[in-house]
């Protein structure tokens, strides 16, 4: 029998095709170790990653909800409001003007007028002119605290006077007397006071969770020390 | 000992073949069910790492909800916090004026009156006085020679006495106070 070369190929074909498909499982299966399992592994990571995050949030946000939830409402809206009174949220000119005004008279000190950012808004006392508004010439204290400097000019004695500065001190909303001119001579006895009225503006956007405040009883007795004033208009509570 | 191969080479191919072929095939066999056993790993572990985070992100979501109710709340209490600290602030740096007024007060004499004040926070004082006579004139400046005087005017200077009408004098006084000894 005479073997013919196309049959000695196939011969050999079928002796190396095991050998073929054994090498191509391989390759192929090193194909899917190096390319698909590293993406897959990252991806998992990645998961893994975003678990521990979204863990982290919502952590974060049952504390936050179960802190806000023991904060009574009324305490917290009483509290803040005597708190706005001794450091208001704007620069209330017309509310200050009239408890400086209401508390002078009861010492029997005459306000003849008030001067707020010296040099920017001038009003007299019994001449209103409209609701002054102040330009931004405050000063800053700290803790985002600002204060408005004002001059008011008055006629009274000195001994009334000093009466004056003493309820301005510890009236409700927080003043500082920073200077006192007083003189006897002229056709009234009378002179200037210098103090700044303080104030903390609000803070601007949206609060986030991620700090819930807390008070302690020492910030709470702060708070308690403060004098209570309804000569000085209650600024509304902000809602 | 000595091997001798007494097979034909042929045969000797043929069994080299085999060799080699049940190699690969356990090779191939052994990778592949390791491949699967570790596909299977991840594919479960991908699944649950899924369910897991579409959990959390559904229970986020829900919080999250919540607390936006809630954001006036802690709105207020934010700014109750910012006013607590700020009130500390101002009672820890505002001048207080009245209780140096309060204090001069305490070497009022009589026969003594103060007619011009002035005073700053910085710790500055002037101010005029006229007295009555002689008697009241030296009992004001014992009370100002005194210990507690000493205490609160520093650098202390009297100047422009002046004889007025009657037995009455007339001087200024300039000194200045220690804010912090008040």
């Amino acid at each position: 029998m005479q073997i013919k070369p196309s049959n000695i190929d196939l011969v050999k074909v079928k002796a190396y095709f095991p050998f073929i498909v054994l090498a191509a499982v391989l390759f192929g299966e090193i194909l899917v170790l190096a390319f698909y399992f590293p993406n897959k592994i990252f991806s998992l990571l990645e998961i893994r990653v975003k678990i521990d995050q979204l863990s982290g949030e919502v952590k974060q946000l049952e504390n936050a909800e179960q802190s806000l939830s023991q904060v009574n409402d009324q305490d917290l809206n009483s509290t803040l409001a005597k708190a706005t009174v001794a450091l208001p949220d704007e620069k209330r000119v017309t509310g200050v003007i009239t408890g400086l005004v209401n508390l002078a008279s009861a010492s029997g000190v005459i306000v003849k007028s008030i001067e707020f950012s010296p040099g920017r808004i001038s009003t007299k006392v019994g001449s209103p002119s409209g609701t002054p508004v102040v330009s931004s010439r405050e000063i800053e204290i700290g803790d985002r605290v600002l204060a408005v400097p004002a001059n008011m000019s008055v006629n009274s004695s000195l001994v009334q006077i000093l009466s004056y500065l003493s309820k301005l001190q510890t009236s409700g909303p927080l003043l500082g007397v920073t200077a006192l001119n007083y003189s006897l001579s002229g056709s009234a006895p009378g002179g200037t006071i210098s103090l700044l009225v303080y104030y903390l503006p609000n803070r601007e956007g949206k609060p986030g969770w991620e700090f819930i405040p807390t008070i302690s009883p020492d910030e709470i007795a702060t708070l308690g020390k403060l004098p209570s004033s309804d000569i000085f208009r209650l600024p509304s509570v902000p809602h | 000992m000595i091997d001798i191969n007494l097979l034909p080479p042929q045969e000797v191919l043929s069994k080299k073949t085999a060799q080699l072929r049940y190699q690969l095939t356990i090779g191939a066999t052994v990778g592949g069910a390791a491949l699967a056993i570790f596909f299977g790993l991840l594919f479960s572990l991908d699944r649950l790492g899924q369910n897991r985070l579409n959990t959390l992100l559904a229970q986020r979501q829900n919080l999250g909800a919540r607390f936006d109710a809630d954001t006036n709340k802690l709105e207020l209490l934010l700014s109750l916090k910012d006013k607590i600290i700020g009130i500390k602030k101002v009672q820890q740096v505002r001048p207080d004026l009245s209780l140096a007024v309060s204090k001069l007060n305490t070497f009022s004499v009589d026969g003594v009156a103060i007619t011009a004040l002035n005073i700053g926070s910085e710790g500055t004082l002037v101010y005029s006085v006229t007295v009555r006579d002689d008697q009241a004139l030296a009992a004001y400046l014992t009370k100002l020679e005194s210990d507690m005087g000493r205490a609160f005017f520093k650098n202390l200077t009297i100047t422009g006495l002046q004889l007025g009408q009657g037995n009455s004098f007339s001087f200024s006084v300039a000194a200045q106070f220690d804010k912090t000894k008040l």
